[in-house]
Formats: structure tokens, C-alpha cells, sequence
């Protein structure tokens, strides 16, 4: 189901709305990031967490290091076995 | 990591410190929801948070983690072109029969994703030597 909906955006907006193949999924693409982050926000502030960069950074880090591939060999072989 | 979205997994542990406020579990989701990745929560997991926590008040934190839209719940025996209940079942074994831990080892496998876990000692049971382990005990 969709609707529709009549609004008004700044030039700047406009414009690259204008460059959109799109207009639509562009809109809706930018307003579900906008609601999961603000989801994801409410989530943590009721827990009482208080992101920081810093915090973040190191996570980062952590996230880009690859599982090595023996790791990822042996995973396999074990979901195989357990099959 | 696989081609796949999920990057992390949190197991019953993780899901716990975040009931309890622990910042370096929000900083961890935060971090990949902000890479446009996702969080993946087993069922089980979140049963047994559930199960863990007392009152009200974790009981609502759970519930409005597992609907964000950066967390993904998974499931466990729903596709029965899956088998994910055999797998866990016997990943838990090494883990004493704790189901919650065996599905959070089987997603992370499924997902080649990294797990997230305040008991690393007991993820590295049933995970393969040089697993990515998200130690959150130190935090």
C-alpha cells in the first residue's frame, strides 16, 4: 500500500530530488533511514547509553578485521557435521 | 564476512549488558547500524534475556531492541528447508545443552559475523579456534 503526499522542500532539496531517477524511492529511502536511526536512538537513551565517536571508532576497528579463513573453514565444516 | 548484511550477533550475554546499561554495547550497535549493517538477535537469545531479567523495565528494553530496524530477529526451526534446530542442538552440546548459546554460535557461522558475547569463555567453546569474539566483559 502506498499514499500519496503533497510537500515542499528547499531549492536545494529540489534540486537534487530533480536528479532522482526516482523521486518516490528517494523520499522513502531517506525517511526509513531517518526513522530507524531515531528507532535505534530511543533504544539505546532508554537504557540509560550514551554513544560517543570515540566509542564508536574503536568498534569500527574491530568490525573491519576479517575472521580468518581457516576460522571460516571449520565453521563450515562444523554447521556440515551438524547437519 | 559473508555477502550477507548481518555483521554482528548478540548472544544472551550481550543482550543483558545492554538491559543493564553498558555502553559499549550500545556503542556497538550503534556503530553498525551506522555502516548500514545489521544486529542479529537469535530467538532463543531473547527468550533467555527475557527469562534473565526482572521487572518491567528490561522486559520493555528488549522488546524495543529487537523492533529496531538495525536488529534482526532469527528464527529457529521456521524453514523447514533449514537445518538450523539440528545445528544449534548440537553446537549447544559443547556448551552444556545452553540452546541460546548454540543458536548464537550457529547464526554467527550461518552469517560469518562476529559474535558479541559478555562470557567469551563460553562463546569460544563452541565456536572455531580464531572466531571473531566480541569480549564485552571487559567494559
Amino acid at each position: 500500500m502506498t499514499a500519496k503526499r503533497s510537500i515542499s522542500v528547499p531549492d536545494d532539496v529540489a534540486q537534487w530530488l530533480d536528479d532522482q531517477p526516482n523521486v518516490s524511492a528517494a523520499i522513502t529511502a531517506a525517511v526509513r533511514a531517518q526513522m530507524a536511526g531515531t528507532h535505534l536512538d530511543e533504544a539505546l537513551r532508554r537504557a540509560g547509553i550514551e554513544v560517543t565517536e570515540a566509542g564508536k571508532a574503536r568498534w569500527r576497528e574491530r568490525l573491519a578485521a576479517p575472521i580468518p579463513p581457516e576460522a571460516l573453514a571449520e565453521g563450515q565444516r562444523m554447521l556440515d557435521e551438524a547437519a | 564476512m559473508s555477502g550477507d548484511q548481518v555483521a554482528v550477533v548478540l548472544d544472551a550475554t550481550a543482550l543483558a549488558a545492554y538491559v543493564n546499561g553498558q555502553v559499549a554495547v550500545g556503542e556497538l550497535i550503534a556503530e553498525v547500524a551506522d555502516e548500514g549493517r545489521q544486529v542479529a538477535v537469535p530467538a532463543t537469545c531473547l527468550a533467555a534475556a527475557h527469562a534473565a531479567t526482572t521487572g518491567d523495565v528490561g522486559t520493555a528494553l528488549l522488546t524495543l531492541l529487537a523492533t529496531t530496524p538495525a536488529v534482526t530477529l532469527v528464527p529457529l526451526g521456521a524453514d523447514p528447508s533449514v537445518d538450523d534446530a539440528r545445528q544449534t542442538g548440537v553446537l549447544a552440546r559443547a556448551a552444556g545443552g545452553d540452546i541460546a548459546l548454540g543458536h548464537a554460535a550457529r547464526t554467527a557461522l550461518a552469517h560469518q559475523a562476529h559474535l558479541a558475547t559478555a562470557d567469551p569463555t563460553a562463546a569460544a567453546v563452541v565456536l572455531p579456534t580464531g572466531w571473531s569474539i566480541l569480549d564485552l566483559s571487559q567494559m
